[in-house]
């Protein structure tokens, strides 16, 4: 399942529903984003994520898809927030599961990587001095293109 | 032409989203991105090489070709998760 959220979301709830859904399981991965309270010693009072109305659902469900192709998943749950998320609110949830522990591993950590990357989203830093338009990293790019290098892995 | 601006980009030019008349002499993502960067108060922020096109919900390349009915879209770089 994958759903983009405006309102906060208990992830333990989610998760253990997802749990709850999910017959067969041998393996499960998860990973949960938080808005970090402090930045480079700045506090953070929020994060704002803008989306596009139909582009950034649409670049999700493709990497979700990707996902699907490259590991054998038994069902996965994406959560991700959009609009205004105060600090100490999470982000972003990715779990799967699988049979085997590598397939539900692997996968949340490519989904993340992705994005990270490729999904379309504009996040802007909330401070108590201003706010700034976050650019991506080197490194953003860098753990996404780990995947390509170990393609065959 | 609906053409809209998304984050930093939405700031810079303080538009959200206008209606366009598009001139004779455009044709394409490119000559239309000059010619808002050359009316547009702020418009420059346009030009940044990081800056990409959509064109009826489809990221395209700038050489693609646009008519007065599209829908367009400038957006900087995307940064998710």
């Amino acid at each position: 399942m994958f759903s983009l959220l405006k309102e906060n979301f208990n992830a333990a709830t989610e998760l253990s529903l997802f749990l709850s859904e999910a017959d067969g399981r041998g393996a499960t991965t998860s990973f949960i984003g938080t808005v970090r309270g402090k930045e480079q010693k700045q506090e953070v009072n929020a994060l704002f994520i803008e989306h596009h109305p139909v582009l950034t659902e649409k670049s999700i469900r493709e990497i979700i898809m990707q996902a699907c192709n490259r590991w054998r998943l038994l069902r996965y749950l994406v959560l991700h927030r959009i609009g205004t998320i105060h600090s100490g609110e999470d982000i972003v949830l990715v779990a799967t599961t699988a049979t085997h522990r590598r397939d539900a591993f692997e996968a949340v950590d490519f989904i993340m990587d992705y994005l990270k990357a490729d999904a379309l989203f504009w996040k802007k830093q909330i401070t108590e001095t201003g706010a700034e338009w976050i650019e991506p990293r080197a490194q953003d790019y860098q753990d996404k293109k780990r995947w390509r290098d170990n393609a065959g892995y | 032409m609906e053409v809209r601006y998304f984050g930093r980009l939405r700031e810079q030019l303080n538009i959200e989203v206008e209606q366009v008349s598009l001139p004779d002499n455009i044709s394409d993502a490119s000559t239309l991105r000059t010619w808002l960067a050359s009316t547009r108060y702020n418009g420059t922020c346009l030009l940044d090489q990081s800056v990409r096109v959509i064109v009826n919900e489809e990221i395209v390349t700038w050489e693609h070709t646009v008519t007065e009915t599209d829908s367009i879209a400038f957006i900087p770089p995307v940064s998710g998760g």
